[in-house]
């Protein structure tokens, strides 16, 4: 087999090592797009697709063994650890450019924009309020945004403890949706709750909010109900 | 666990412990108004009650969705029938019994005069609650902390 041409192989290692720090960016923009899409979680939504890259861009490099168990197709996979440059890098060039990157997404995205982010969400969150409007999906944007690189630090512990075997974003997305379901869907039956109450003082319908309260406590059941009707 | 978990709980709480309870001076102070102006105020009434319950509810929701196991594929099934048996066997008896008290009342056509619902009478007892909001607030989370310690069999 020919050899890679030394500038498609830096190439390739910096796109590689900069792959985390792009999760943390898809992670704000899956954020900002939970607005746009109303609130809602949908399948093709703008907060489902960033959600999905920001897990693939951080299991990458174990995610495209996948493709070594066909001999057929050679990928290179690069042998450093995600987000951090190769030790062989001797261009000053792609280290500042790596450093920048890095730089420009934890210091100035995560750490000084997304909590302006934030800010602008709870004015319109406010404002919502002020039209008669629910502000909780602004203000949940805004929680998601000011944790951003807490969230960022779970998604790569996650991705760290995953099989290196080709299989990470499935186990990724298998971790998250236990999450999901076992710890942020119970805390949702407390929102649910105090929303049965404002409902039924307002004179609003009550019994969507009891069944899905019921709902949230009860998630890993409806799952193994949909495997039984099947 | 993400400061958004954490974050996400603390909102929770927040709203359910600080924010509905204070509301309920509120939902009173409504249904005061209500009352005075001849309107149902029932939904104001229980609505403050409930606005002191919230962890109540909460953990009454967790009682129906623990009745059997959390892998068990009929568990909503089971939560929901517990829910409809908590409100036919539990609220509905009480419900019951208010309206027979109420029934016997009508018949037998007791202190109609001093019915909350003849009109001076309804100012004086509307003027009268909107001077002692603070203690109907009180004496419904006296009904709630005694509740809690009858259930709890404390």
């Amino acid at each position: 087999m020919p050899r890679m041409p030394d500038f498609f192989q830096d190439l390739i290692n910096f796109l590689f090592a900069v792959a985390p720090y792009a999760a943390g960016l898809a992670l704000l923009l899956a954020g900002m797009s939970l607005h746009r899409d109303g609130g809602h979680v949908a399948a093709g939504g703008g907060f489902t697709r960033w959600m999905f890259w920001a897990v693939m861009l951080l299991v990458l490099p174990s995610a495209l063994r996948i493709f070594q168990t066909l001999p057929e197709i050679g990928v290179y996979v690069p042998n450093f650890g995600s987000g951090t440059p190769p030790a062989s890098w001797t261009s000053n060039l792609l280290k500042a450019l790596h450093n920048g990157f890095a730089t420009f997404v934890k210091d100035y995205l995560i750490a000084h924009f997304a909590p302006v982010a934030a800010a602008y969400f709870l004015i319109n969150g406010i404002l919502n309020l002020a039209g008669g409007r629910s502000p909780l999906i602004s203000i949940l944007i805004a929680l998601f945004l000011l944790t951003l690189a807490s969230t960022h630090a779970f998604l790569a512990t996650l991705a760290d403890s995953g099989p290196k075997d080709g299989w990470d974003v499935i186990y990724m997305l298998e971790q998250i949706w236990n999450y999901l379901a076992s710890v942020i869907m119970p805390i949702g039956a407390g929102l649910a709750t105090i929303g049965v109450i404002l409902n039924f003082i307002q004179q609003k319908p009550l019994m969507p909010l009891v069944l899905s309260a019921i709902a949230f406590l009860t998630v890993s059941s409806l799952w193994n109900l949909l495997n039984a009707l099947i | 666990v993400p400061d958004f978990t954490l974050g996400l709980i603390h909102l929770t709480n927040w709203l359910g412990n600080v924010i509905l309870p204070t509301l309920c001076g509120l939902a009173f102070a409504a249904a005061a108004v209500q009352f005075s102006k001849g309107h149902g105020f029932g939904h104001y009434l229980y609505g403050g009650m409930l606005c002191l319950v919230v962890s109540g509810m909460l953990r009454l929701f967790e009682t129906f969705a623990s009745a059997s196991g959390w892998n068990d594929p009929d568990l909503y099934w089971i939560a929901l029938r517990t829910l409809v048996n908590w409100v036919c066997n539990v609220i509905m008896p009480v419900y019951a019994a208010l309206q027979v008290a109420l029934g016997v009342a009508t018949v037998a056509d007791v202190g109609y005069r001093y019915s909350p619902t003849y009109g001076p009478v309804k100012h004086f007892l509307t003027a009268l609650v909107s001077l002692s909001l603070s203690g109907l607030v009180r004496l419904a989370e006296f009904f709630v902390t005694n509740g809690t310690a009858v259930v709890s069999g404390s």
